[in-house]
């Protein structure tokens, strides 16, 4: 990809804005310049490994609540 | 650190230890002996908990793929899972007032840790206070039965050489001082970091768990080891529910607090603050005895004795100040830190001060100055064998300049530019300035020079002809000594007419002799002149035609450019 300064679609946001957000794939689609782009997969790869290590969080702890819940009724 | 600072570290310390410690053994003694659970399927549910907490309240955002990744995280869970698993076992063969006293070793093994290996020598104060806890260890091992003192003795050696690497473990976890130094104590970077490592250490106790559970079941039942996990413990509602509000409330706080201390306060301080752990575990469990039912059981007088001991001599070890080290003394401590796990920012110090010392022909005073830095912080430098010391953070990024501008991009000899910079320089300067007009001057018959009075003549001159430049071009203009006899001259917003008009004076400067042991010894010079943009809108070229037309001058024999 070719870094092509100030050839961009959106504007740089806060980095605790791009956490905020739902997708950034729009973004990262639209950015032309590489450190900014760089910037935006880095919040992208962070965003992937937090929500896959809250939803492994969030398994184990149903597996014991189900288990508790089990021994409840046993 | 501040004082306020200081204290709110020391405050937060001493709540964990004395509130959420004490009742996190109390919910552990409620699970184990009122709900008939199992302590180590407790604790697992306590960390799944307590990681989805901490990892909700911090949110997505940075240093989580960082946390996952480093082995800092998996050092430590691996710690924490085999301290773990070795309290329970010393629980087996002791009382748990004998066992919380015995874990207090694990501060001895702390300060000797950090005495040996990190240069934090303990004051005398400290020391006391360690003969005192060592007493009152020596008082329970001596009141334990002789069949089993040498297996005791064993497990808490090894327990507290376990708890002592977790917590400097903590300390020295380096996502965790990055949410420090990089995103300023931000609460929820730091829980971010917390939370990964609780949940890396939730998924390695829980497969540890279910696995002695389903061996522990399946196995020849006669076989069984009291205290470790059967499947049927997992069905234990109460504990469980005990266990996953634990780490949500308890836990999660706790841990976060841990490595907080570890950090803010050092592992010496923090683990002997845990001293307190046994009152705050008696206070609690009486407090609460008629609400949960647990007995508070008899002590022995001498188990009551090293209880005071082992108190006190881990309050001594945890107020008093360890000894300070020569870098405190010599009040070099706001330029300099000890680094003992950043290897590559002591050599970084290390590289700077040496290349530094060489440009500057080893003049420590010159070399202090252009670095900004006092001269004592050289001397500890290079007096430095252990070689841990390293610039601290903020000094760093002003030495890193200063040798930048000072070291980096200057020609030792003259002091000017080099040639790299000068390309920076004149890069930059095409995009503010409208106008620009280069110089390349070459000095004549130098060689001569070189051969009939030496390379110092030949330096002198150099040096020489670099000042009259300084001189000559003061304001908006930066020069470079482009190698050998060669000179370039870059000046700002002023166009290639204006600067020929006074290519004479500028020869005629050049051209005073210079005093050479008694002998005067003078150089011509060629010009060459080019202009941006009207030579060149290229700024690359800009220097190649400058050359160009020098050498055209210096053939014609003309010393200007017309």
């Amino acid at each position: 990809m070719k870094n092509i300064p100030e050839r961009r679609k959106n504007y740089p946001r806060l980095e605790s804005q791009l956490y905020q957000l739902a997708s950034i794939d729009d973004y990262i689609m639209a950015e032309n310049r590489l450190d900014e782009l760089d910037r935006l997969i880095e919040v992208k790869e962070q965003k992937k490994v937090w929500k896959r290590t809250i939803v492994a969080s969030l398994m184990m702890t149903g597996i014991f609540i189900i288990l508790a819940i089990w021994g409840l009724f046993r | 650190m501040t004082k306020a600072f200081a204290y709110k570290s020391w405050g937060l310390a001493l709540f964990s230890v004395l509130v959420l410690w004490g009742i996190n053994n109390l919910l552990l003694g409620v699970g184990a002996k009122v709900m008939q659970g199992n302590a180590i399927v407790y604790s697992c549910t306590a960390f799944t908990t307590g990681s989805l907490i901490l990892l909700f309240y911090a949110g997505p955002g940075p240093l989580v793929k960082e946390s996952m990744r480093s082995l800092d995280t998996w050092f430590y869970g691996i710690t924490l899972l085999i301290s773990y698993s070795l309290s329970f076992v010393l629980y087996s063969y002791v009382s748990s007032t004998e066992g919380t006293l015995l874990q207090r070793f694990s501060m001895i093994i702390s300060l000797l840790i950090g005495w040996f290996f990190l240069s934090r020598r303990p004051g005398l104060g400290q020391v006391i206070g360690a003969v005192l806890v060592v007493l009152g260890i020596c008082l329970i091992i001596l009141g334990i039965s002789s069949s089993i003192r040498a297996m005791v003795f064993l497990l808490m050696t090894i327990f507290s050489l376990f708890l002592a690497a977790r917590i400097f473990a903590a300390e020295y976890h380096k996502p965790h001082i990055q949410a420090i130094e990089k995103f300023n104590y931000d609460p929820k970077a730091r829980a971010r970091v917390v939370g990964c490592v609780i949940f890396v250490i939730s998924t390695m106790f829980a497969l540890l768990t279910f696995s002695i559970a389903f061996v522990q079941s399946i196995g020849d039942q006669s076989l069984l080891i009291k205290g470790l996990p059967v499947l049927s413990d997992f069905f234990n509602t109460g504990n469980i529910v005990l266990g996953l509000l634990a780490g949500a409330f308890i836990l999660a706080p706790m841990l976060v607090i841990e490595f907080n201390s570890s950090h803010d306060i050092k592992t010496e301080s923090y683990l002997a603050l845990t001293s307190l752990a046994a009152v705050s575990t008696w206070f609690w469990e009486s407090v609460t005895s008629s609400l949960t039912g647990l007995s508070l059981g008899s002590f022995l007088a001498t188990d009551v004795v090293a209880c005071i001991l082992i108190t006190i001599g881990g309050i001594c070890v945890a107020i008093l100040k360890p000894d300070k080290d020569d870098l405190d003394k010599s009040e070099l401590g706001g330029y300099l830190t000890r680094e003992m796990q950043d290897l590559d920012a002591v050599s970084e110090t290390r590289n700077i001060v040496f290349y530094a010392l060489e440009s500057y022909a080893n003049d420590m005073a010159e070399t202090a100055f252009k670095l900004g830095i006092p001269v004592g912080v050289i001397k500890a430098v290079l007096k430095d064998k252990s070689r841990t010391l390293a610039f601290s953070p903020w000094i760093l990024k002003v030495v890193e300049k200063n040798y930048r501008n000072n070291v980096a991009n200057v020609d030792v000899l003259t002091g000017l530019l080099n040639r790299n910079a000068f390309i920076a320089e004149l890069k930059e300067a095409s995009q503010k300035f409208e106008e620009l007009t280069l110089l390349f001057i070459d000095l004549n018959k130098f060689k001569p020079i070189n051969d009939t009075y030496g390379h110092d003549a030949g330096d002198l001159v150099l040096s020489g002809t670099a000042r009259r430049l300084q001189k000559l071009f003061k304001n908006k203009s930066v020069i470079t000594r482009w190698g050998g006899d060669e000179f370039c001259v870059l000046v700002f917003d002023v166009n290639k007419e204006k600067v020929a008009k006074k290519l004479k004076y500028i020869n005629l400067i050049l051209e005073k002799p210079f005093e050479y042991n008694e002998n005067l010894i003078s150089v011509s010079s060629a010009i060459g002149l080019a202009s941006f943009p009207e030579d060149s809108g290229c700024i690359e070229s800009l220097v190649s035609i400058a050359d160009a037309r020098m050498y055209q001058n210096k053939n014609k024999g003309f010393n200007n450019d017309r």
